[in-house]
């Protein structure tokens, strides 16, 4: 069941004038429901500009976004509504905290949906537990928190509309590596308990790698590959001539196949790689074969 | 749109006019507004207009951008020649309705206001269309050097204009970011009564602000790094030098102005 | 090799309202040498940063010194010298360029330090075609990418003549692109013009390229080498929840798992070749 998606969506910039220039062009997609769809692609490619219309905020010049199987522009009207039930988390979203507490501000969508005050309270309670939050940090001011949990409240604002879908623009931006893999494990563990379909915008191959079922990749304005993982990463040459980067396990495999090694093309991932080497080469000899002692420390 | 509004913008050229010292444009225009005033006849009036007009001509840019830059004062000029046309009862009657009378010098002078205000509105948009704003910047600087010695803070105002100059267009991108942010999140821009809209305002606004003092504080940062600590001691790469060109100008901007004196001793034809 | 800047137990806590704040910084030794390309790396909060902003004084320790070029940073006197012989450039390039104008901006430094005219212009057209931006002199920073931005602050950096600049974390706000682009031109200088590099960064990628790797970890340096003796150290990097390389994650796994390989894999291209030696291919 296709959860979202769009038929023949092009948006020109600047319509009408000489410097108009298409954003995307003619980009036909569907996501599947409950699938973690990774998307990526150079600055530029209309990534940014495709999911913006996913939940309404950008009209298309032509081209229709269905959710459901039914045009989001039905009634224009009623497109607060479709931004409720697709939640978008824009890159560094903690520069969107306003209110006086996190609590507060986790609030600030569901109250916009005329939810109940009752409601609302446990709504909060679950977004912050979604995003990783604690407890104690709910009536603190979202300024006092530090960088990570400002992120993570920003993130449980979106993520207490309850929405269908779940889009991420670069969610770890500027975290380093320990933020980065607590918030991407985070956001793994919503998609796994809650079922919903989660859309994650990427530069980083390695997350997309990691986490997603399938993969979407834009390139100058148009949707160019939608396909499972492990396919698009056996496309390693044609992503790179897009100045797209692959994990770097990936080029290594793509190397190992040119050095005349029969292995597998579709590795992206350490865990992969490693179970690779052990079919291609067999069971590792004794442990006292080992060349060298990598194991301990050298201050 | 914001973005919408010509006054105040620069049209990048390789005119006679945009080669122009910015100090010697600054001057000019500033005293150029000055005799759209000290001009009362309708031969002045009609002088000043066409040296504008002839400016205009030589910037190379189309009188179409120039008309919309006039359009928001539109209104403006309007009203105000609408008070001048029933408040001035001397001279001969042309029309009269109860306590309304329109004569023939009030229609003269309410015509002439228009004009001028029109014609001071053209002046400034010339400046602003063929001086880019950090050109602008240190025609102020220079030309208010002098003020220092009353200890007015010259090079300080002259920092703010140029750091502001810079950061309108990223707050201006930034208030667009936030806005779809809030927007992601259901936030009702559009409908509701004046305070309503007002309100839904705020979860704009503050992060905003947050965001201004956030770049403020890193930028000082940077700046300090570059070794910044006041005026004191501080070159500039660029120098503005005076050229033939500049000094023709002065020249044809003074026998315009003579001009307007002369004109506005010719007795009005009426 | 001569030491340029000098960390002597150099402790440093913020104080705020007369609230003593817990410790950033305790007892940091550090030596950054003429020359080198020493890249610091540690998880937020390890203390990284505010040691970068005592190599130009734009904080100084609460206890011991920081010297560079035997100057102290504690003496005000030596400030200005201090910071025209060691630039700073940080995450954000937006909030760092002062001018609506590139070439003015890059002229904003040598214009504090009261340089003539001509001889800022001669530098600022050097500078910008050093960092490849020569052709967009005249462009505006908010139209240009955020590579291009972060290249115009280092134009602005150079432009003052230092000897050293230390970079904070300068890419973790770019795209792969802007990154390349920022990475390649910091080696250009180290290599080319000799300028000594500090870059903070959690980019391994970027690490890799470093003559020397620094540790960080709770406000002080926990170990040191060169890169692959630091990231060889896989278990302990991992530890201090930090990246390594995939290639040297694959072949140290290897490694464990008694592979016969070498567990201080580097590079890309060093790893396949210890692959396919080990799946029976000659390394070519």
């Amino acid at each position: 069941m296709n959860i979202l998606e769009t038929k023949n969506l092009t948006y020109t910039y600047s319509q009408g004038t000489p410097f108009a220039h298409d954003a995307i062009t003619d980009v036909s997609v569907a996501v599947r429901e409950g699938e973690f769809l990774g998307i990526i692609g150079h600055t530029g490619s209309g990534k940014s500009t495709l999911v913006q219309h996913l939940n309404g905020l950008f009209r298309p010049s032509s081209g229709q976004v269905l959710l459901n199987g039914r045009d989001i522009w039905e009634n224009p009207k009623a497109i607060r509504s479709v931004r409720f039930q697709v939640g978008m988390v824009f890159q560094y979203p903690e520069h969107q905290l306003f209110e006086e507490t996190v609590a507060k501000d986790i609030a600030f969508g569901p109250k916009n949906m005329g939810l109940s005050e009752e409601e609302i309270a446990a709504r909060v309670q679950k977004a912050a537990e979604f995003a990783g939050l604690p407890k104690v940090l709910l009536e603190k001011s979202p300024f006092d928190l530090s960088g990570g949990e400002k992120r993570r409240a920003a993130i449980a604002g979106v993520i207490a509309m309850d929405p269908q879908v779940l889009i991420l623009d670069e969610p770890t931006a500027g975290l380093d590596p320990m933020g980065r893999d607590d918030l991407l494990e985070q956001i793994a563990s919503y998609h796994r308990e809650r079922k919903n379909t989660v859309l994650l915008v990427s530069h980083s191959m390695e997350d997309i790698a990691k986490y997603s079922d399938r993969v979407l990749v834009m390139n100058e304005s148009r949707a160019v590959m939608l396909a499972p993982t492990a396919e698009i990463f056996s496309h390693g040459r044609e992503l790179q001539q897009m100045g797209l980067q692959v994990p770097q396990v990936t080029r290594i495999f793509m190397r190992l196949r040119e050095l005349g090694c029969p292995v597998n093309d579709s590795v992206y991932t350490v865990e992969q790689a490693l179970a690779e080497i052990r079919r291609a080469a067999g069971t590792a000899p004794s442990k006292s074969l080992s060349a060298g002692n990598g194991g301990e420390s050298r201050d | 749109m914001i973005k919408d509004i010509t006054i105040g913008q620069f049209f990048p050229g390789n005119s006679a006019v945009h080669r122009l010292d910015p100090r010697i444009k600054f001057v000019l225009t500033f005293a150029a507004i000055v005799f759209v005033f000290v001009a009362n006849s309708a031969a002045a009036i009609a002088l000043m207009t066409l040296a504008v007009f002839s400016v205009i001509a030589l910037t190379r840019i189309p009188v179409k951008l120039y008309f919309k830059g006039l359009k928001p004062i539109l209104v403006i000029i309007l009203i105000t020649s609408l008070l001048n046309i029933f408040y001035i009862r001397t001279g001969n009657i042309l029309w009269s309705w109860k306590f309304i009378t329109i004569t023939d010098q009030g229609l003269m002078r309410s015509v002439l206001i228009a004009v001028r205000i029109a014609v001071m509105i053209l002046i400034s948009c010339v400046l602003t269309y063929t001086t880019s704003p950090t050109d602008l910047t240190d025609a102020i600087e220079r030309l208010m050097k002098p003020l220092k010695v009353i200890r007015v803070p010259v090079h300080e105002i002259a920092m703010m204009m140029t750091i502001a100059l810079r950061f309108v267009p990223t707050l201006l991108e930034e208030t667009d970011k936030i806005t779809s942010a809030q927007k992601a999140r259901g936030a009702d821009l559009e409908s509701g009564s004046l305070m309503q809209r007002v309100r839904a305002m705020i979860p704009i606004l503050i992060p905003l602000f947050v965001s201004a003092f956030r770049r403020a504080y890193e930028l000082a940062m940077a700046m300090e790094c570059r070794c910044y600590h006041g005026g004191e001691g501080r070159t500039r790469m660029k120098q503005l030098h005076m050229s033939s060109r500049d000094y023709v100008a002065l020249a044809l901007g003074a026998i315009l102005f003579c001009g307007v004196i002369l004109c506005n001793l010719i007795p009005p034809s009426l | 090799m001569e030491e340029f800047i000098r960390a002597e137990h150099v402790d440093f806590k913020y104080e705020f309202e007369n609230e003593e704040l817990p410790e950033v910084l305790s007892d940091v030794n550090l030596g950054v040498h003429r020359g080198e390309f020493l890249a610091l790396l540690g998880h937020n909060g390890s203390g990284k940063s505010t040691l970068a902003k005592h190599f130009n004084a734009m904080l100084l320790p609460t206890g011991g010194k920081v010297f560079v070029e035997e100057m102290d940073t504690a003496d005000e006197e030596n400030k200005l010298a201090i910071r025209s012989r060691v630039g700073l450039i940080q995450q954000n390039p937006d909030n760092q360029l002062v001018a609506s104008i590139v070439e003015e901006d890059v002229a904003f430094g040598p214009e504090n330090l009261g340089v003539a005219p001509e001889e800022i212009r001669r530098r600022v057209d050097d500078v910008l075609k050093t960092v490849g931006m020569y052709e967009y002199r005249r462009h505006a920073p908010h139209k240009l990418s955020g590579g291009q931005k972060q290249r115009i602050a280092i134009a602005g950096i150079l432009a003052m003549q230092p000897e050293c600049i230390v970079l904070d974390e300068p890419t973790s706000m770019l795209d792969p692109r802007g990154r390349r682009e920022v990475l390649d031109t910091v080696l250009k200088l180290n290599r080319e013009k000799g300028i000594t590099i500090v870059l903070i960064t959690h980019n391994m990628d970027e690490a890799v390229l470093a003559d020397r790797v620094v540790v960080m970890d709770r406000g002080k340096p926990v170990f040191e080498g060169t890169p692959r003796e630091v990231f060889s150290q896989v278990k302990r990097m991992q530890s201090l929840r930090l990246d390594v390389p995939q290639a040297t994650e694959l072949a140290f796994e290897l490694n464990q798992a008694g592979y016969p390989i070498a567990p201080d894999v580097l590079t890309e291209e060093e790893c396949a070749q210890a692959l396919a030696t080990l799946l029976g291919k000659n390394a070519v």
